[in-house]
């Protein structure tokens, strides 16, 4: 089964999960909620993915830093 | 692969319906385009104006250049908190309006995910004041 595990924070933070997904399947399921949410400011933890991707982060949308 | 994508900063509140779906969750009147109540009779106005029966003053929304909905109230004496904040939560939105914050998000959520057609359970827990919802996407 795959899902997101979205909690929603009362300071306005929302954080979002994928669950049992394959490959980028969770980033394409997350997206609609983070643009619906506004959530342009974020940090990106990948699991269970290739060493490169490990502590990488994304500001804004699509902009990668490390 | 799995990943967590979590905000840095408070998501803004533009969901016009949502917000008010929330608010009303809550137990509060939404006005439109009227005046907000506060201490010793001052008035402030609102694009949208929660009034609540457990609180003698009202919470204003307006929108700011950026389109995004803000919180004018009188938090004298902690009428506004108590209806619409997490008891404990130290942060200025989270302690005054953390309740309303986290359900407005759990709001746009919901809506998201019918949208799709995914089925949606939500949970939260009243000390924390988190609202943690799990959105079934595919078996």
């Amino acid at each position: 089964m795959t899902e997101l595990v979205i909690k929603y924070h009362p300071d306005g933070r929302v954080e979002i999960e994928g669950v049992g997904f394959v490959g980028q399947e969770c980033l394409q399921a997350s997206l609609p909620f983070e643009k619906a949410l506004g959530m342009e400011d974020v940090a990106r933890e990948m699991k269970d993915g290739p060493a490169a991707w490990q502590g990488q982060q994304v500001r804004g949308r699509g902009e990668v830093s490390s | 692969m799995s990943h967590v994508t979590t905000t840095r900063s408070p998501i803004p509140i533009t969901d016009r319906a949502a917000l008010i779906s929330a608010a009303k969750k809550l137990g509060a009147e939404v006005l439109f385009n009227a005046e907000a109540r506060g201490w010793g009779g001052q008035m402030h106005h609102g694009e949208i104006v929660l009034r609540h029966k457990d609180s003698p003053y009202d919470v204003a929304l307006n929108r700011n250049s950026q389109g995004h909905y803000e919180f004018n109230a009188d938090l004298f004496g902690g009428h506004v908190a108590r209806v619409y904040g997490v008891p404990g939560d130290e942060t200025e939105l989270g302690g005054s309006y953390g309740r309303l914050v986290a359900l407005y998000g759990a709001e746009v959520g919901r809506k998201i995910a019918l949208l799709r057609g995914y089925q949606v359970k939500q949970a939260v827990d009243h000390q924390s004041g988190v609202i943690t919802q799990r959105v079934v996407i595919g078996r």
